[in-house]
Parts: structure tokens; C-alpha cells; sequence
């Protein structure tokens, strides 16, 4: 039938016969030269290419109008026909500008004004320019609603992004496999990645557009994986004009820290640790007569602890005061600051170069970056080279395509990114008195440590030259596609995806970097120390098929898209070997021989597999209306067989109220529209094997013979299906003034259930936790998204500004009234809450009233039995007159209320001046450092003096009822000050914070039109200028221990964010 | 037109379905669907069962020796031990050591359910293996719940697997019932089953010795009787079945070459060291020294200094030690008892050596309080006096370095359990003067004691020098129902040697409730109203 119609439309064109003429011209390019190829036609039947001189020939009938002139890379072209002329000239258009009037969603694009869901948009070239390496960090302070949150400064760390404040009960439960349930999905190249991707491979300069899309409408079309909302990385296409390029960039950074912390110096800590151990002295033996100027012979006599000045005394040195700490100048002693001998100023290179060409038929882009940076912690450093190169060539109607983009990181990173050691509480608290023929060697090889701090923790400084802790991350990323150009507006696609990692990481710790117990011991060097390797791989294999078809009938515009895609993702295999006991420090490698194995280990993973099927039509009727409507269908195998698949619909409406005849023409709002959607989204976030029940090896011994076995590890649940999420969005975009002011107002709210949520279980079970699908959880929020331009002649200044506003509830917490979460603070348990009705994750701790100044206070007030004078004072809560767990109370949440960016860009002849603001408000972040084993005010006796602390709580600390301090400092040496003295508010700070992140000079060379080269710019920039915050325990509000969006804000002083202060030059030809 | 619908199917051909597709197989663990399903597999997981069981020493330390008279912690810390000694008993709620025993005994527990669930349909070369492997897994069965039933009291028990959702389902049981349905059936079903020694079908050789036989299964199940027979069950009825289990088991060792007894003291105090592991005890907890594994014994780090520890054993750190317990020293009183010495220098108690720590392992001297237990802890000290070389410095290092098996029946626990119920009698005493004299003491007459109660006591000490550190004293002193005024009286004489006048106060935290944990309070939260907490807490 179809054929038939065909065949008839195809007899009628050739009915009329017309008088014909013959029409001459040439093509050329937006520099007048000309271009070869063109095609020209007349109508479908009637057409011809252009010479090598641009020119052509074409003999029309009458009736022809116009002639279409289409060229790859420039705009459609028209020649209106005058029926006296013959001779015509046309200039055709570069398509440079494509890329900025189409918006990515899923699956295709769509023109800016049609789009009708929550979509915020950057270009490339807006952040390509700055000495940042991780594109995610770049992205702060650019898009509303969009958190993004530089948790650490490590070099090539990882940052979270959480879309629209997104959140997930598994966040709250530590269970090892699932860090980050709360990251956004990232399609790159409309190909979506595996949950591990992130975007710290890229290169900046490789991107050309990222786009978020931020509610459900939009992202439903990848369905169970959208929830989070979804990322898509454009990355730059090849340029199609015919032309070959290249394009260059280099910068060169110099990075400082940017804030030093207030710890007490040598002298200080002299003098504190002398009346410390002088009062606890008293405290303690005074009833014996042991009295303050007591020599160490008397207090040797009074303890009865007679190796005083020997390592390894136990508690002596708690009474026990170095005698040179009250002679003048403290002869034989030295003084460290060790964040000055840590923190250095480092260098940061970072170049790219990219290559681009086409003719006709093919075209191809090639580029390669390679970035240096030098940590400001010493020893540490990131290294990047990274390429990719994509070609396509068109045969008729065939486009096939090949892209591939591989990248290597490196990093080193010595206790970093450790969780519980990290690298910086070492260097803080570290004793800042050494003596002096020590120095900064003190407590390594071949030093003691300085025995009267009765501390043996390693020397930062050492531990950082020393150790190694160096991972290799090889990622690539390739494909391979074909589009078809089937029939009028009716294209095929397919794409083939081979996605993979493989990652390397290798430790060393010598002996020289151990305390003194291992240089006491038999082994001699080599003894202690302990190295590491681990491997591990990745690959991801997708193919995904799709056909779209897009027409315009009148005022009908109709967009529909088919798809089907499938996965296989095996992500992480892994091999390890770890070793001790080497032959010597020099011996890194394994020589099996002279190392003691200790673990030889290879794990593989259960793949996880999906099968997808979705389509989403698109209907615009006369720019004024735009209806979309999708559906997609998962099946994952992380799920039974009963509950795996789930369909997941979604819908918006458009309705561009100026474009209906009422709007007046001339009206101050040039532009209105009015979008609403609605959709629903999947998560599947759990271990590809949590639906089935697993056992793990153990092993015992019996009289001496090792015999392996298994044991129950982890108990499955084969009813699991996937977690929803219901959103709504209700959105305005405004072009005021000729879109001098143009802004966009989304409102969201969304409902989350069915979360997957691993829950305790009875013992008797013989598991500690399972899956389930409990709980729901509301957030809602307010996004806007502000462009203006304020002056535009001869001075230019443009603005923007994004504010987004977020909050949440728990609904239902599957049968419980409130579940305890987040981190353990030190001494005390969980510091967070989960409980129905509240915001989820509220920090719920005991409220710090002080601490108990004398015995007629402490036995005035409830305290718990362990309590003494001098330790911390929580308030008795709820009033009952005693201190239980009962008495912690909400105390703000760990998420701003309110995300702010702000940027300016300023324009004037050749120069350009770019600020950028964010700001966050209306959140805490814990600062579990505070109060940590050894550090600070940690009240145990046995770490008292044992490492540095605040300057401040050296000064006002509690000494005795005669000598109290502030009445807020706890007494750092009572053996047991009391109850939680970690988890109470006393170590909640606020996290506002107002930054100046970016400034930006620069300069742009004019250039000649016909010059080999095209652009010369050169740039001065400074990031992260200015910090005005609140949060004085650690280096920054935004440090987080946990690499996790929702929860975050649990800082173990985080490797602090550097200032960088840079200088670029941009080259293109 | 042709090519467009040629394109068109092709692409239909790739929407069709693959369900097949999404089963994918679990490639990074052994299912249990999958398992189980031969003898050599049974046999692989009743190693793993083992392996659940290694935790036993450490919270038969924590739970009942810490909670005992025989262990005096010097100092205050707010986590863990402390709070068991202090009888802290807000407090115990949520501690640690008591969550992680409760929810150690039902891994154990729950291991041996899967066993047993698969065990009648396994594929098996023997059934006499079987029936060997059945007895065995019921044994160990018997075992986490008799612990568990002796220090939580009502408890779920369960026979059977858990999906879940099932497990919400199982709710408390009277400890009467715990023992009348579960641990004495499993018992008498091991004792039934099991052999003079283990045989190992599966050809192998190796791997038999450490598990249970026949003795040990009676011996287990007269310890119930007794149990069952004190405090709070009070079970008069078990008392003649358990007199005569622990006759046969005496019996037996008698009549084979006086199997499991150590003959003289020398000897003794050898036994506490791994080259004499599996040589004295009816049932034993295995551990090993290994440079790569952590398989050594659990109670041992938890006993010792840190200092001390890392001094003798080359220095490792990593490892838990005592002082974040809380300096875990020997009651004073009993060290006393240990550092008496006659006229002519030598200890009156010569198990006092093996038994505790009389100067420091380096050879200084110890002051104040300070004495550690060291029965389950070869320091070099102690291997030199009992003339055994050094253990290598590098295997020292590791992570484990605790290479004694810890003794779960001994006989010389038989003995003293029989000397008690014969009562003050001739024969009661003769048995009473087995260890006694072994430990160079002079042998009791039966005119020394003028009461019962008196002669009772007396057996009492003697299991607590006997038995001292082996977790059998808070067990003890529940079962004759003297917790209270023992432990009161621990608090009020040895409060005053320290600087922490609250010590004292602690007495009065010993209440009539206190013999038996909190469910904790993490189980009771799992869902509400699945438990109900023990009285008093």
C-alpha cells in the first residue's frame, strides 16, 4: 500500500511540464571564499554541485522560485529566483551556533524554545579556561539546583553532585559497596555510563556542552537510572567546514593553601603540657603529697613508675614533665610547625591540543591533554593524559562514526583519602616539639620520638616523602555507530559501546616512616614494612538501537523516537597482593623470596545486566504548544524474576503564551512560557547480587592444619524491585526587555519510596542486615536561573545568577519511628537521624553547655555516673534529671537550605574580566576531627598531651575549680571526662560560606582576517580567591569524609582546597 | 521504499526479548542454592562453622570472666569492659561486646541450621558419616545456645533457616524451653552419634583431630544438667543424670591411661602452651599461628597490656589490645591468693606461674594492682621458664599472634563439677584433692569442714584457681546463685586500693536481675515489639 503511495506521488511531480531557464551562480563562505561541493537544487528531481570556483549552472522551469544551496557545517541557504536575473552570489552561513540553540535530552535534541522540562545548560567554552582539573568542580556555582560540593582538595579527588537535593535511604546505612547512591546518572555522547564513572577523566577542553536534566519528564527516558537526575556530556564534534583547525591551550599555575590552622606552636605546647602534667600529678598523687615543683625523683618514688624517661612508659608520662620545658628558651629543644613543613606551594601545568578537519564526506577530530599537578600537601600529585579522536564519514545515506577516548590518571595521594588516618589530622595534631638533633625526624628512623609527649604516632613529614600510595586509573571510553538516513525525516541509529577501566594501585610504607616499637624489634630495617598491590578491571558493553523521526507539517511539528538498548556491565574484578617484612626499605617490588605474603587475593564480580526498551513523542503545534509524552521499560537483572521490570511514563506541556496573536508585539516581556511535568524514575542502586544469598570462605585450623570452608555472608531477598521516584514540575521562563533579563523559575517536589534500604535484621537470622524496599521520602525545592545583560556599548557586562532552594521530609520509614545514622562520632554513637516527619539526616546530638567548672557544679547538675569536674557538661534535654541517649536533640541539618552562584563577565575592546560567587546557607558540618582519638580536646587520659591541639583550647582549657579556663574547654587530661564528648554540638559548625571561586582576566589578540592564525588569547586567573565562612575547626565547609552527596559534611579535616593563581595563552589556526 | 522496511525489521529483530539475558549468574560468591550438596561440600561448611566459632573464647572473657570476680578493671573507660564490670547497667543496653556475643552465638547457630536443613539430602559416600556430621553439627549447635541461654536468658531459638522476612517471625522462648527443646536433644543426639574419636570420611586424614567425640557431647551435656540444676531453673531432677554423665566421663579417662590428665604440675602448666594443644582438653576451641590469616585465639589480645604485648612480641600495634579495655587485671584478692609463697619461697599454688603474670614478661617488677592473666599467653618469659624456645620473631608481628587452643570442656571442670554434686563426703573430697595436691596444695580432709556450705565453698575456690580466665566463674556463681554478694563484695574490698572512690559504689549496681544480659538494644530496635527486654534493664 505504502509502496503505491509512493509510486503515485512520484507520477504526479513529473505531471506539469513548465517553460524552462538556466540560472548561474556561486556559493561561497562567510570569508568570501569559495565553496566547492555545494549542492544546489531546484526540487527533489533537479540538482547540482558546485566547481572548484564555487560556481554552478542549472537550468530551472518557470515555475521554480528558489534554489536550496546546502553545504556540511553552514546553514541551509536560499537564492530567491528574480525572473530577470541569471547571475546570483550567495554567501552561506557557518552552523557555528548549533550547538547553542539545541538543547541535549535524551535520545535528541530539541530547539531551546520547545524544550518543556528542567534543564539547566553550560557550555564548554565558559569553564574551559580555568586551572581546575576535575570538570565537576567547575560546574559549582553554574547551574541552580544543582549541589555540587568540593569535598576535598586531594589532587584529581572525586566531587559530588546531587541533583535537586536527590536522596536515598542507603545513604544511611554503611554498607561498604554502595558509596554513593545519590550521584546523578552521566550520558556521554548519548551514551549513559555505569554507576562508577565520574567526570574527573575529562579534560575540559574536550567538552563542548553539559547539560543537566533535572526532573523526572526529562529524565524518565533513561528510566531506572534517571532518578538522580542525568548529566549528558556533549563532547566537541569535529568541524564540518571544510576546513583543517587546531587549537591549543596551555596554562601554568602556581597553588597555595589558603587558610592556616591555629594550633598551639612549640613554646605553647611546652608550657601547656607542663601545667597539665603538673595538675594531673597533683590531681592524682596530691592526697600522697605530691605537689606541682616536685622533681622526677619524688614523682618517680610517688607513682612508683620508675622508666619515666623511656619509650613506651605507659601512662608515666602523665605525670611526668620535661625539665627542660621550664628552663628559658627550652635548651635542646626544637619547634615544628608541621603545617608549615606539610604544605608547600605547588605547581600545576595543564595543556591541550586538538585537531580538527573535514571534507565533504568525512570529517575528524583528534585532541590530547596532559595536566601536571603538584599537591600542596607534600608527596602528593595528580597526572593526567588524556586523548580521544572521533571520525565519521557519510556514504549516501549512511553515517558511520568511530570515537574513542582513553585516559590515564594518576595519583598520589599518602593518606589522603583515608578515612580514618587521614593525612592532615596527622599533621596537626603531630607534637610541634621535638628535640633538637631530631628536628623535623623526629618519631622516624632513626629518631625516637619525643619521649615526653608519650606519643608514638608517625611523622607526617616522613610518612608523606616516604610512603607511597600511588593509583593508576586507565579509563576508555569508545563506540562505534551508524545512522541512517532512511526516509524524509526519518533516521536509524545504532551504537555500539565498549566502556573500560582498569586500575592499579600500589602502597609502600617503609620502616623509616614507623614509631619507634618497630625499630626496637628483632627484624632491623626492612622489618614493618608493608606494601600493597592491587588491580582491578572493568568493562561495560552496551548496543543500543534508535530511530527517530522528525516532520514539520504546517504549523504541526511532530518528533517521535523509538529505542532499545542492552547492557553488560562487569565492573570491578579484582587481584591483590600485599606483602610485609621486605628485605629492606629499598626493596619495593615483590620479590616473593624476601616478603612475607600476606594476602593473595583475586575476586570477581556478578554481572549486571539491563535490557531497555522506550520511545517519546514530541508534538509542537505553532511554537505555541509542545506536548511530550515517553514511556520506557527496564529489566535489570539486580532483581527477581518476578519484580525486575518496571515501566517508567512521564509527560510534559509547553504552552509559549508570547507567541499567541494576543501578546503584544512591543510588551516588555518579550517572552513567556509556562511548563509543567510529570514523570517517574528508577533506582536500582544495590549489589548486582542482593537478591541472591552468598557464602564466604573461612578458614580454621585444626590442631595446626589449615582447612578452608564456607560460611553464611549475606542473605538475599528475591522479592527486591526497584526504588521510585515520582516528580513534579511547574516552571516559568521570562525573556524581559528583548532578553536583556531572561530567567527561568522551576518549582519541584518529588516523592521517593520503595527506597532500597539495607535493614538490621534479627540475629537468629545469622545476618546482620538485608535489602528491603522501605520508606518514602518528599523533596521539594525552588531552582532559578537568571541571565541579564546589563550594559552592552562600548563597555559590556553580563550576568547570571542561579539560586536554588532545597528541602525534604521523611514520610515513612518502613514501620520505624526513627533510625539513628550517619557516622559514629568518636565516643559516642551515630551523630545523624532519620525520623518520620523530619528532614532526613538531621544531626542529632548532645547540646554542649560547657564543662563542669567545679565539684559544687558538677553535683548540681545531672551528669552521667562517669562524669568529673573539668569534663564536658551536656543539658539535660527532656528535663528527667539524668543524661542518656534520650537528651541528644536535632541540631540542623548537614544540607544548605540555599546554593547561590553568581557570575559577571565584563567586556571592553580586547579585554574581558570574569568573576564567579557561590555561596551555600543554612547547613552544619561536623567536625569529627574534633574530639577524635588523639586529637585536640580528646578527653582520655592516655592521649593527653600525646599530640597538638587548638592554640585556643590550650589557652582556656580547665585546669583546676582555682584555674577553670573559658568554662568551655574541657580538661584534655581527665582519664574520663564524661559521656559522648564527641558527639555533642560543641563540634557542629555552620557551614555558610560566601566565596569568591574564579576571577578571570583576559586578553584577546585582534588578529588579521586572512592570517594563518585565528585566535590568540592569553588569561590571568586566580580560583578560589576569597573565603569568608564560619567553620573554624578545619579548612573548609564544604570538606566531607564521606563521599557521599546526601549525607556528607562529616569532615575528618579534608586535604584543603587550594588557591590557584594562573596564567594561560589559547592559540587556534 | 523496499530498503526502508528491510531497515525497519532489522531493527524489530533487535527488540526482541531477553529475559534469559537477565538471570545472571552470581560469579563472585558461592551460592547456597548450590551448595550442600555433597559430603565434601558438608564437610567445607562445618570448617566454616568452626570458623563462627572462634569468637567463643573472647566472649566467654568479656561476658563471664570480666562480669566475674576474677577480673578487676583498673580502669574506667566508657566503652566495652568497664561497663560489663561496673554492672553498668544502663549502659550494657547498648554495649558493644554484648551485641557482638549475641549476634556472634546466633551466627554460629545459624550456620549450623543451614547444615543441618541440607544434611539428610546431601549426597554422602557413608552414612555412618552422616550421622557422624549430624551429631557433630548439633554438638556446636548445643553450644552457641547454651551460652546464649546462660547469659541472655530468653532468647528465639530456632531449628530451621531464614528468608528476610522470616525472621521477624521468631519470637522469645523461656530458657526452660531453650534447654528442654533444643540443647538437650542436640545433646543427647551428639552423644548418640558421635564416636570415641572424630573419623573423617571424606579421605582425608588430616582435619580430625580438634572436633568432638562422644565424651565430649556427654561431658557437654552433664554441664547443662548442672547448669540446669542451679540457679534460676533449679531443676533437682537433673542433678542424678548429670552425676552420672560426669561418672562415665571420669570413668573413661581413667580407664584409658588417665586420658586428659596432666600428671603433675610441670606438666600442668605446660599444657598452656600450643605445642601441647588437643592433648588435654575433652573440646577446644582452635587457634593457630600464621603469618597470613588471622586465626588465633580471640581471648588473648584482650587480656594483656599493650604495652606489655607489644614489647614481647616484637611490636605489633594493630592489633586490639588492653588498654582500650580498660587495663584488665587479675581481682587483687586473687591475686593474692597466687603470690602466696611458703617458707621456703615457693608458691603455695604452684598453677600460679601459668596462671597469671608475677613479674612483667621482661623480668621487671610489677607495682600496685598491675597482674595480668596468662594462662592463654605465651610471652617469652613464661616459654623459657617452662623450658620451650622462642617463638619466631616475624611470626610474632602479625596481626594474630595467639597460637592456644582455649579449652571448652576440661576435665579437670568434670571433676570439680562431680566433687560438688557428691557433696561434703569422703568421696566428694577425694575428687576435690585431685587438683588440689597436683597443685602441690595440701590434700582436705573431711574434718576440715564443719558445714556443707562450708565444703561447697571450698569447691567453689578451687574451680576459681582451677578453672581461673577459662570463662567458668560468673557461670558459676549465677548457677549457686552467689553473683550478688560475691560481686558486691568485690566492689566494696577492692574500691579502696584505687584512687576512684566511685568504684565502691559500683556494688550497689549488682541487682537481683543482673545474672542475666540485656537483650541488646540494637536486636530490640530491629522492629518493635519483636522482643521483650530481660526484667530490670
Amino acid at each position: 500500500m505504502k509502496q503505491l503511495i509512493a509510486i503515485l506521488a512520484l507520477l504526479l511531480m513529473t505531471l506539469g511540464i513548465y517553460a524552462q531557464r538556466e540560472i548561474k551562480g556561486t556559493v561561497v563562505d562567510d570569508n568570501g571564499e569559495p565553496l566547492i561541493g555545494a549542492t544546489v537544487k531546484a526540487n527533489d528531481s533537479n540538482g547540482t554541485v558546485t566547481d572548484l570556483d564555487g560556481n554552478f549552472k542549472i537550468t530551472v522551469d518557470d515555475k521554480v522560485k528558489t534554489l536550496k544551496v546546502s553545504y556540511i557545517g553552514y546553514k541551509a541557504g536560499v537564492i530567491k529566483l528574480n525572473a530577470t536575473r541569471s547571475q546570483y552570489k550567495l554567501a552561506m552561513q557557518l552552523e557555528t551556533t548549533t550547538i547553542k540553540d539545541v538543547v541535549v535530552i535524551g535520545y535528541g535534541a530539541v530547539k531551546k524554545g520547545d524544550v518543556t522540562s528542567a534543564i539547566s545548560k553550560i557550555d564548554g567554552e565558559e569553564i574551559e579556561d580555568r586551572p581546575v582539573n576535575n570538570v565537576a568542580d567547575l560546574l559549582q556555582g553554574q547551574l541552580a539546583g544543582v549541589e555540587i560540593s568540593n569535598n576535598s582538595g586531594t589532587p584529581g579527588g572525586k566531587t559530588t553532585i546531587n541533583v535537586r537535593g536527590s536522596v536515598t535511604l542507603n545513604d544511611y546505612v554503611a554498607s561498604g559497596d554502595d558509596t554513593d547512591n545519590t550521584a546523578p546518572l552521566y550520558v556521554v555522547d548519548g551514551v549513559p555510563m555505569d554507576d562508577d564513572f565520574d567526570l574527573s577523566s575529562f579534560d575540559a577542553h574536550d567538552i563542548a556542552s553539559i547539560e543537566v536534566l533535572k526532573d523526572a519528564s526529562s529524565s524518565a527516558i533513561y528510566g531506572s537510572r534517571g532518578a538522580n537526575g542525568v548529566i549528558i556530556i556533549t563532547t566537541k564534534q569535529p568541524d564540518k567546514s571544510g576546513k583543517f583547525s587546531i587549537t591549543a591551550s596551555a596554562n601554568f599555575s602556581l597553588q597555595q593553601v589558603n587558610k592556616h590552622i591555629d594550633m598551639m606552636s612549640g613554646s605553647d605546647y611546652a608550657r601547656w603540657a607542663n601545667a597539665m602534667a603538673n595538675q594531673r600529678y597533683v590531681n592524682t598523687y596530691g592526697a600522697q603529697g605530691g605537689e606541682a615543683d616536685d622533681g622526677m625523683l619524688i614523682r618517680s618514688t610517688l607513682t612508683g613508675k620508675s622508666n619515666f624517661n623511656t619509650i613506651n612508659a605507659g601512662t608515666a608520662q602523665d605525670y611526668l614533665r620535661d625539665i627542660r620545658w621550664t628552663i628559658p628558651g627550652h635548651p635542646g629543644l626544637t619547634y615544628i610547625d608541621w603545617q608549615d613543613e606539610a604544605y608547600r606551594i605547588a605547581p600545576q601545568q595543564q595543556y591541550s591540543i586538538a585537531a580538527s578537519g573535514s571534507n565533504k564526506q568525512s570529517n575528524f577530530r583528534v585532541s590530547f591533554g596532559y595536566t601536571k599537578q603538584d599537591g600542596i600537601i607534600r608527596g602528593s600529585g595528580y597526572e593526567r593524559f588524556s586523548g580521544s579522536a572521533q571520525g565519521q564519514t557519510k556514504i549516501d545515506r549512511f553515517t558511520f562514526g568511530v570515537s574513542i577516548a582513553p585516559s590515564l590518571s594518576v595519583y598520589n595521594a599518602v593518606g589522603t583519602n583515608s578515612a580514618t588516618d587521614p593525612i592532615n589530622l596527622n599533621i596537626l595534631t603531630a607534637v610541634p616539639v621535638a628535640e633538637a638533633d631530631a628536628g623535623v625526624l623526629t618519631s622516624s628512623y632513626p629518631y625516637n620520638y619525643y619521649a615526653f609527649a608519650s606519643d608514638s604516632s608517625t611523622n607526617p613529614v616522613v610518612r608523606l616523602e616516604n610512603t607511597k600510595q600511588e593509583r593508576q586509573l586507565f579509563r576508555m571510553l569508545s563506540n562505534a555507530y551508524l545512522k541512517i538516513d532512511i526516509w524524509d525525516g526519518l533516521k536509524a541509529e545504532i551504537t555500539g559501546t565498549w566502556n573500560m577501566r582498569l586500575q592499579s594501585t600500589r602502597n609502600f610504607s617503609p620502616s623509616t616512616t614507623k614509631n619507634l616499637y618497630r625499630f626496637n624489634a628483632d627484624g632491623g630495617e626492612g622489618m614493618g614494612t608493608k606494601g600493597s598491590w592491587t588491580d582491578k578491571k572493568g568493562h561495560t558493553f552496551s548496543l543500543q538501537a534508535l530511530l527517530n523521526y522528525n516532520n514539520t507539517f504546517g504549523k504541526h511539528n511532530v518528533n517521535g523516537m523509538l529505542g532499545w538498548s542492552i547492557s553488560n556491565t562487569r565492573w570491578s574484578d579484582s587481584s591483590q597482593t600485599s606483602a610485609e617484612d621486605f628485605v629492606n626499605d629499598a626493596v619495593e617490588g615483590y620479590t616473593l623470596n624476601s616478603a612475607d605474603i600476606t594476602k593473595l587475593d583475586v575476586a570477581y564480580t556478578t554481572p549486571s545486566r539491563m535490557v531497555s526498551y522506550f520511545g517519546r513523542g514530541i508534538y509542537n503545534y505553532d511554537n505555541r504548544y509542545v506536548v511530550n509524552f515517553s514511556l520506557r521499560r527496564d529489566g535489570s537483572s539486580r532483581f527477581g524474576e518476578n519484580t525486575r521490570w518496571a515501566t517508567f511514563p512521564s509527560f510534559s506541556l509547553g504552552w509559549r503564551i508570547s507567541n499567541e496573536d494576543f501578546w503584544p508585539e512591543d510588551f516588555i516581556v518579550n517572552s513567556l512560557k509556562f511548563r509543567m511535568s510529570y514523570g517517574k524514575n528508577g533506582r536500582s542502586n544495590i549489589r548486582p547480587n542482593a537478591i541472591k544469598s552468598s557464602l564466604t570462605t573461612a578458614t580454621v585450623y585444626f590442631d595446626g592444619v589449615s582447612q578452608n570452608g564456607y560460611k553464611l555472608s549475606a542473605l538475599g531477598n528475591v522479592d527486591l524491585t526497584w526504588q521510585k521516584t515520582d516528580s513534579w514540575d511547574f516552571a516559568l521562563d521570562v525573556g524581559i526587555l528583548k532578553n536583556r533579563i531572561s530567567f527561568a523559575i522551576d518549582y519541584y517536589i518529588k516523592h521517593t519510596g520503595n527506597m532500597l534500604y539495607q535493614m538490621y535484621l534479627p540475629a537468629i537470622s545469622g545476618y546482620e542486615t538485608a535489602y528491603f524496599n522501605i520508606g518514602k521520602i518528599r523533596s521539594s525545592g525552588l531552582d532559578i536561573e537568571m541571565k541579564t545583560i546589563n550594559i552592552t556599548k562600548p563597555f559590556k557586562w553580563t550576568s547570571t545568577l542561579n539560586i536554588g532552594f532545597q528541602t525534604n521530609r521523611v514520610l515513612d520509614l518502613g514501620g520505624n519511628d526513627r533510625i539513628m545514622s550517619g557516622t559514629s562520632a568518636y565516643g559516642s554513637g551515630k551523630t545523624q537521624i532519620l525520623e518520620v516527619g523530619e528532614r532526613v539526616g538531621d544531626y542529632y546530638l548532645y547540646d554542649y553547655m560547657g564543662v563542669f567548672t567545679s565539684q559544687a557544679d558538677l553535683d548540681s547538675y545531672p551528669h552521667v555516673a562517669t562524669a568529673q569536674v573539668g569534663g564536658i557538661k551536656v543539658r539535660d534535654a527532656n528535663g528527667d534529671g539524668k543524661i542518656d541517649e534520650n537528651d541528644r536533640i536535632r541540631c540542623g541539618n548537614p544540607r544548605p537550605d540555599v546554593t547561590i552562584g553568581m557570575s559577571h563577565r565584563f567586556s571592553w575592546k580586547n579585554w574581558e574580566l570574569y568573576f564567579l560567587i557561590t555561596s551555600q546557607f543554612g547547613g552544619k558540618i561536623f567536625a569529627g576531627q574534633v574530639g577524635t582519638k588523639g586529637f585536640f580536646n580528646h578527653p582520655q587520659g592516655s592521649y593527653a598531651g600525646s599530640r597538638n591541639m587548638f592554640a585556643e583550647y590550650g589557652e582556656n582549657m580547665w585546669l583546676s575549680e582555682e584555674n577553670p579556663g573559658d568554662g568551655q574547654t574541657p580538661a584534655a587530661w581527665l582519664t574520663n571526662s564524661g559521656y559522648n564528648y564527641g558527639g555533642t554540638t560543641r563540634n557542629l559548625y555552620s557551614s555558610d560560606y560566601i566565596k569568591l571561586k574564579n576571577i578571570t582576566l583576559s586578553y584577546k589578540f585582534r588578529l588579521p582576517k586572512k592570517g594563518l592564525v585565528k585566535g590568540l588569547s592569553v588569561m590571568l586567573g586566580i580560583e578560589n580567591a576569597l573565603q569568608w565562612d564560619r567553620y573554624d575547626a578545619g579548612y573548609s565547609p564544604e570538606s566531607s569524609a564521606i563521599q557521599n552527596s546526601s549525607m556528607s559534611a562529616y569532615d575528618l579535616v579534608a586535604y584543603p582546597t587550594a588557591r590557584i593563581y594562573s596564567l594561560g595563552v589559547k592559540f587556534s589556526m | 521504499m523496499k530498503y526502508t522496511i528491510n531497515i525497519i525489521l532489522f531493527f524489530s529483530l533487535l527488540f526482541t526479548s531477553c529475559s534469559d539475558y537477565l538471570d545472571a549468574e552470581m560469579t563472585d560468591h558461592v551460592n547456597p542454592q548450590n551448595f550442600y550438596q555433597t559430603d565434601a561440600q558438608i564437610d567445607q561448611a562445618i570448617v566454616g562453622l568452626y570458623n563462627t566459632m572462634m569468637v567463643i573464647p573472647k566472649n566467654r572473657w568479656f561476658l563471664s570472666e570480666v562480669r566475674s570476680d576474677n577480673v578487676w578493671m583498673q580502669q574506667e573507660t566508657v566503652s566495652g569492659a568497664s561497663e560489663i564490670c561496673y554492672f553498668l547497667n544502663a549502659n550494657l543496653v547498648s554495649n558493644g561486646q554484648v551485641e557482638t556475643a549475641w549476634k556472634e552465638y546466633y551466627k554460629i547457630a545459624a550456620n549450623a541450621n543451614a547444615i543441618m536443613e541440607h544434611i539428610y539430602t546431601a549426597h554422602f559416600t557413608s552414612e555412618d558419616m552422616r550421622d557422624e556430621y549430624v551429631g557433630e553439627v548439633r554438638f556446636i549447635r548445643a553450644l552457641a545456645y547454651f551460652d546464649l541461654v546462660r547469659f541472655f536468658g530468653n532468647i528465639p531459638f530456632s531449628m530451621t533457616t531464614f528468608t528476610a522476612e522470616s525472621s521477624f517471625d521468631a519470637k522469645q522462648s523461656s530458657a526452660k524451653e531453650v534447654y528442654e527443646q533444643l540443647i538437650i536433644p542436640d545433646l543427647q543426639c551428639a552423644a548418640e552419634q558421635l564416636r570415641e574419636t572424630f573419623v573423617r570420611y571424606n579421605n582425608k586424614t588430616s582435619g580430625t583431630v580438634g572436633r568432638p567425640t562422644q565424651m565430649a557431647a556427654k561431658a557437654l551435656l552433664a554441664e547443662v544438667y548442672v547448669t540446669m540444676c542451679g540457679y534460676p531453673l533449679m531443676d533437682s531432677s537433673k542433678k542424678e543424670l548429670a552425676m552420672s554423665l560426669l561418672k562415665e566421663v571420669i570413668d573413661y579417662s581413667k580407664a584409658n591411661n588417665d586420658k586428659w590428665w596432666a600428671k603433675d604440675i610441670d606438666e600442668w602448666n605446660k599444657m598452656w602452651m600450643h605445642e601441647n594443644d588437643n592433648k588435654y582438653y575433652l573440646f577446644e576451641i582452635q587457634a593457630d599461628i600464621d603469618a597470613n590469616t588471622s586465626q588465633g585465639s580471640t581471648i588473648t589480645p584482650y587480656t594483656v597490656d599493650r604495652s606489655w604485648n607489644s614489647r614481647q612480641y616484637g611490636g605489633n600495634n594493630t592489633m586490639t589490645n588492653g588498654n582500650s579495655y580498660g587495663y584488665p587485671y587479675v581481682e587483687p584478692g586473687l591475686r593474692q591468693y597466687f603470690m602466696q609463697k611458703d617458707a621456703s619461697g615457693n608458691f603455695v599454688d604452684q598453677r600460679a606461674f601459668g596462671t597469671i603474670t608475677l613479674t612483667q614478661p621482661n623480668g621487671g617488677s610489677l607495682s600496685g594492682n598491675v597482674c595480668y592473666y596468662q594462662k592463654f599467653w605465651e610471652n617469652k618469659l613464661k616459654r623459657e621458664t617452662f623450658g620451650y624456645s622462642d617463638m619466631s620473631a616475624s611470626l610474632l608481628s602479625k596481626t594474630s599472634t595467639w597460637p592456644q587452643n582455649f579449652p571448652v570442656i576440661r576435665l579437670e571442670n568434670i571433676i570439680l563439677y562431680y566433687a560438688e554434686l557428691l557433696g561434703r563426703s569422703e568421696d566428694g573430697i577425694s575428687y576435690l584433692n585431685k587438683t588440689r595436691t597436683r597443685a602441690g596444695l595440701t590434700a582436705n580432709r573431711l574434718s576440715d569442714f564443719t558445714t556443707d556450705e562450708d565444703y561447697q565453698e571450698a569447691v567453689l575456690n578451687e574451680r576459681r584457681y582451677e578453672l581461673a580466665e577459662e570463662g567458668h566463674r560468673w557461670f558459676d556463681l549465677v548457677r549457686l546463685n552467689k553473683w550478688q554478694t560475691t560481686l558486691k563484695n568485690m566492689f566494696v574490698t577492692d574500691g579502696p586500693t584505687t584512687t576512684n572512690p566511685l568504684l565502691v559504689g559500683y556494688a550497689d549496681n549488682v541487682l537481683p536481675f543482673t545474672y542475666l544480659y540485656p537483650i541488646p538494644q540494637q536486636q530490640l530496635q530491629v522492629q518493635d515489639g519483636l522482643y521483650h527486654q530481660n526484667d530490670g534493664y
